[in-house]
């Protein structure tokens, strides 16, 4: 069974009279240990495919995720299956900005896994290691770099150890440089962990090279879906 | 949507702001207006003047009618006397009433129902009065046993036409023509011995001339002279026709008159000036109090207002838009702000003034109907009063605000003047004891507290506004409460106090039967109470006070000294005299000083039971021993041995009798008091207990009672308001923050959990706060602006206010979290997670 199955996925907005199909009859099935890229230009369906993945937008059609139809959860039950399953990049990195960055990636844990204070900790800063800005680890947010910010924040979404890791640009606000650092991370990062399946959004077909499987959409309806194999994220440039 | 409804909540506090201006400052300038109306219509006196001993007998007491009014036609035709419009020549008699069988304190006026020429007249040509109900005197009148009873006494009593009181010693019972209010006794009180008496205490009734002379037995005399002068006199110009007349009776009639009192000196005008003077300064106070916190309302929400948009204000400058233009551009945010509401406290403050001050005039007991009329200037002045609040919230927070360079303002990102970035002094302080909090726990909220000096600022300004409010309020009823508690359960020192109608020059015999002839009676001590004037011997500042002869000799005062810190201590001396603190304020003395007492003295005696004599008055010097502050304002305290020997009185002379009991239940009290009755009812006005009197005079303040009442429940819906506001602005900057946190799985329980700890611990900071602020609100309404001399209210806020303050404002602080945090929890997480802006 795969880990992702969408069938007839479909997203309609209503603006005033008329209705915008953000998502058309979708249907694909992804397995886990892939790094997936969606593309595809603005307004094409990408981040809402992203959101519905994650159970926070909704939509009409069947979602089933490692065999369960998150379509059919209540709110609560949602929020349990994002806490536990799925881990989120954001494009603007969103990190508490109270928290250092060890407590932001603690904040995950602690959320998500039964562990003394002790183990939280140490897991947390085993993640910061890994996306190396242990030193950093008491920095506050706004004493980072983006590309920092970002990179604690795939800590924070990948300590969680979920099924689902979900990026939404997440080197829409980083300079090339940075972007490349971020998405090596994820890449390196991804890449330890066979369970899980890691859905990225970008329009910067770039990017996409990374992935080991790139799904094109357009309008809302997918155009194509291409397995590749990935360039290195350091190699890759744009 | 949430900034015009933020904007509303501001506008709303503007507009009570104005409209509790102009219906308060209007509700004193319509009681003027009706009382004054009353005046005028009723052809108040300008002044008045008894004889020299008015309840006395003999020829200082009364004077022949005809020849007093001949008396006064003369000197109507003198030049001294050429401001006299006209004149009236009365009966002004204090005795004893029964009504429904209930004895009690009362004053007769009598006025001549027929006029100069013979015919019938029913109203007097000076001092007339206003029929309430019922019918007013008719030709027949003057034969028959009949009368009209003052609006007060009638309410109190429920009294109707038709009905009959029992009047004077020997209670004859008189018919009730009707009701009436009269411009003499617009409040309920008949002189400075006894201030603002219960009219179970002290009532008045009108009967005809001839009726009045048959109940008193003084066939066709008279002991009161009332003049009307005109209008345009000033007081120094009354007084000095007053004083004319009085030499000129005295004099060249041999008359022997007490002294004149001028319009504005008549008791009951007098404290009604005084209510009138209070109503002004709350009128002010109250709306300014409010107006402020508006102000500072619209000062914090603009401020974070452009702090949020900077971004947009960087954009606008980068296009071109000058500083000043931006400025100008939020300015009239607040402006348009403070017109909608003025404009709605103005529109709510002209229609509600309309319901207000009748309904003050009537609370305030005065019989009149009030004259509601459309104020202008409070309109030009509530507007002003509305525009300038909005202009200065408005002006300073936009103005510091806009001041970065445009280039500054782009790179700004609008969530980070809440960033901290770093850790608070609390929470260092607490992990040195190794106090740590789970980072999905009290960590969050605590760090929250402290992210941003202003927002927290702004939060805690919210809690300090309703908490101090609300203390205020409560504290100034407790302070009420507490200032009748403290008089009658430890200066009052009795359980039952008795009443002559006469003075007894027996009392001490009176009062050593009672204790040893009826069962459960364990002290008895009996005062003079009269009133008198006192004069500083260094400032020279005179005061009319109510004078307490305390008889030192039975070993119980029936009263206890509280004095005030002094130095030297203060003491109950029998050969000096106690002041209370507003006596000893207007006349600038302290314990030590000397002051002049003006008493009479016997010069000789009638009889001398009961008392009848004649008096002329002399000044002598006492020292002040002692001050104290207590409920009643004007009373000076007097060793009763040392004021019957300086007044010459023969025996031991007492109006009242002050009795306490073994066991004071009210099963014994009313044993008592019927055993009283029933074996020296001779010259018993009345007898009654402790509660009664309190509840008398609780009656008497719940006008202010409501008022208090009305602040507190105001303060309430602000505090609720201006909670709700910073609540909602905090939500709001960390809507992007929620998202997340609710994005990644945290449950709702946690986000309204740790929310609901941030707003917590800012109540309890900010009620910290607000205590300290209520309390010095407190004592300015109560010491400054509220600072009567009547009744002296010590100021006090109990544990039970305190905490009732701070969980009123906790409850307000949740639910004004409610609305916030309910959309923050049903946001669209997908577009919130994006969002840039504040």
């Amino acid at each position: 069974m795969s880990l992702v199955e969408l069938e007839n996925v479909q997203r309609v907005y209503q603006m005033g009279h008329s209705k915008i199909y953000a998502l058309k009859n979708i249907s694909l099935k992804l397995e886990s240990g892939n790094l997936v890229v969606c593309l595809g230009p603005s307004g094409s369906g990408k981040t809402t495919l992203l959101n519905v993945l994650g159970g926070i937008d909704k939509c009409e059609g069947k979602i089933c995720i490692a065999g369960k139809e998150i379509t059919r959860f209540g709110k609560r039950k949602l929020s349990r299956f994002r806490r536990k399953h799925v881990g989120f990049i954001f494009q603007f990195f969103n990190l508490l900005p109270v928290y250092s960055a060890l407590e932001n990636v603690e904040y995950a844990v602690e959320l998500s896994q039964k562990r003394s204070r002790n183990e939280t900790r140490l897991k947390a800063e085993e993640y910061l290691k890994a996306v190396g800005l242990y030193e950093k680890k008491d920095m506050f947010p706004s004493q980072l770099s983006g590309g920092e910010q970002q990179r604690v924040a795939a800590a924070r979404a990948l300590a969680k150890e979920p099924k689902l890791l979900l990026c939404d640009e997440p080197t829409g606000e980083l300079s090339v440089k940075e972007g490349r650092l971020v998405l090596a991370t994820i890449q390196k990062l991804v890449r330890t962990r066979p369970d899980t399946l890691t859905v990225l959004v970008t329009h910067n077909r770039k990017i996409s090279e990374i992935a080991d499987l790139v799904i094109s959409l357009r309008s809302g309806t997918i155009d194509s879906i291409t397995p590749q194999k990935p360039v290195d994220a350091m190699e890759i440039t744009w | 949507m949430a900034h015009k409804l933020r904007f509303l909540m501001i506008a709303l506090v503007i507009a009570t702001g104005v409209m509790a201006a102009h219906v308060m400052i209007s509700a004193f300038v319509h009681l003027d207006s009706t009382y004054t109306g009353a005046f005028k219509k009723h052809a108040m006196a300008s002044f008045t003047l008894q004889t020299a001993n008015p309840s006395g007998s003999g020829s200082d007491a009364w004077i022949d009618y005809s020849n007093l009014t001949r008396i006064m036609n003369e000197f109507s035709n003198t030049e001294a006397g050429s401001d006299v419009e006209d004149f009236e020549v009365r009966i002004v008699y204090d005795t004893a009433f029964r009504v429904r069988g209930n004895q009690q304190n009362g004053r007769i006026v009598a006025f001549n129902t027929t006029d100069k020429t013979g015919t019938f007249r029913s109203q007097p040509s000076v001092n007339g009065y206003r029929l309430l109900s019922g019918n007013g005197f008719s030709q027949t009148s003057e034969y028959r046993n009949v009368c009209m009873v003052e609006g007060h006494l009638a309410e109190y009593w429920k009294l109707e036409p038709n009905e009959f009181i029992e009047v004077g010693d020997n209670y004859i019972s008189f018919q009730i023509l009707g009701t009436i209010a009269s411009p003499e006794y617009l409040m309920n009180m008949g002189s400075y011995a006894d201030i603002l008496p219960s009219p179970r205490r002290f009532g008045v009734i009108f009967m005809p001339l001839r009726t009045a002379q048959g109940v008193l037995n003084v066939e066709g005399k008279v002991n009161e002279i009332s003049v009307k002068l005109n209008d345009i006199l000033s007081k120094s110009q009354r007084e000095q026709v007053a004083s004319d007349l009085k030499k000129f009776l005295e004099d060249e009639k041999g008359l022997k008159m007490g002294e004149p009192i001028d319009f504005d000196d008549q008791v009951s005008y007098y404290l009604l000036k005084l209510d009138i003077e209070e109503a002004r300064e709350m009128g002010i106070m109250l709306p300014i109090l409010l107006l402020g916190m508006a102000c500072g309302g619209l000062y914090i929400l603009l401020g974070r207002m452009v702090v949020a948009e900077r971004k947009d204000i960087g954009v606008s400058q980068a296009l071109g838009y000058s500083r000043n233009a931006i400025i100008k551009q939020y300015l009239g945010i607040a402006i348009v702000v403070s017109i909608v509401g003025t404009l709605i406290g103005t529109i709510f403050g002209v229609a509600l003034s309309g319901v207000f001050s009748p309904t003050y005039v009537k609370v305030i007991s005065i019989q009149f109907p009030a004259v509601v009329t459309f104020e202008w200037e409070l309109v030009i002045v509530g507007i002003f009063l509305g525009l300038i609040t909005g202009f200065i919230g408005g002006y300073f927070p936009v103005k510091s605000a806009i001041q970065a360079l445009p280039a500054e303002s782009l790179r700004f990102d609008p969530s980070r003047h809440i960033i901290a970035g770093r850790i608070s002094f609390a929470e260092k302080f607490l992990n040195k004891f190794h106090i740590r909090f789970r980072v999905t726990g009290f960590r969050l909220p605590l760090r929250n507290f402290f992210r941003s000096k202003r927002r927290t600022f702004s939060s805690v300004f919210a809690v300090i506004i309703s908490v101090s409010i609300i203390s205020m309020a409560w504290g100034m009823m407790e302070s009420m409460d507490y200032g009748l508690r403290v008089q009658y359960t430890i200066v009052e020192d009795w359980d039952l106090k008795l009443d002559f109608s006469e003075v007894p020059t027996n009392t001490s015999v009176i009062s050593q039967a009672i204790r040893n002839n009826i069962d459960g009676v364990s002290n008895s001590t009996y005062h003079l109470l009269s009133g008198a004037t006192l004069t500083s011997a260094k400032s020279s500042v005179s005061k009319t006070t109510q004078l307490i002869g305390i008889n030192e000799s039975d070993g119980y005062l029936g009263h206890t000294f509280r004095f005030i810190n002094t130095k030297p201590r203060g003491e109950f001396d029998p050969e000096g005299v106690v002041l209370t603190v507003p006596i000893a304020e207007k006349l600038r003395v302290k314990v030590g000083d000397e002051v002049q007492l003006e008493i009479p003295r016997l010069t000789s005696l009638v009889s001398t039971a009961p008392l009848r004599a004649h008096f002329e008055m002399i000044n002598v010097s006492f020292r002040v021993s002692g001050l104290v502050d207590e409920f009643n304002g004007l009373v000076t305290y007097i060793g009763l041995n040392r004021l019957v020997e300086v007044s010459n009185f023969p025996g031991s002379p007492a109006n009242t009798i002050l009795i306490q009991l073994d066991d004071p239940t009210d099963t014994n009290l009313e044993y008592v008091r019927s055993e009283i009755y029933t074996r020296y009812n001779y010259n018993i006005r009345n007898i009654y207990t402790k509660a009664e009197q309190s509840s008398d005079l609780l009656g008497l303040l719940e006008a202010l009672y409501w008022v208090m009442y009305v602040i507190a429940l105001f303060a309430v819906l602000l505090a609720v308001a201006m909670v709700y506001n910073t609540v909602y602005i905090n939500l709001q900057e960390q809507e992007r923050e929620l998202a997340t946190l609710l994005t990644i799985g945290t449950p709702n329980r946690h986000i309204i959990r740790n929310i609901t700890i941030e707003n917590t611990v800012i109540t309890i900071i900010g009620s910290f706060f607000g205590l300290i602020f209520g309390w010095f609100l407190l004592w300015f309404f109560m010491a400054v602006v509220l600072d009567m001399e009547f009744f002296r209210i010590i100021i006090f806020m109990s544990d039970n206010t305190r905490f009732f303050s701070f969980f009123l404002t906790l409850l307000g602080v949740l639910f004004a979290e409610y609305f916030p945090l309910r959309r923050a929890l049903n946001l669209n997480l997908a577009e919130a997670t994006k969002e840039r802006v504040v």
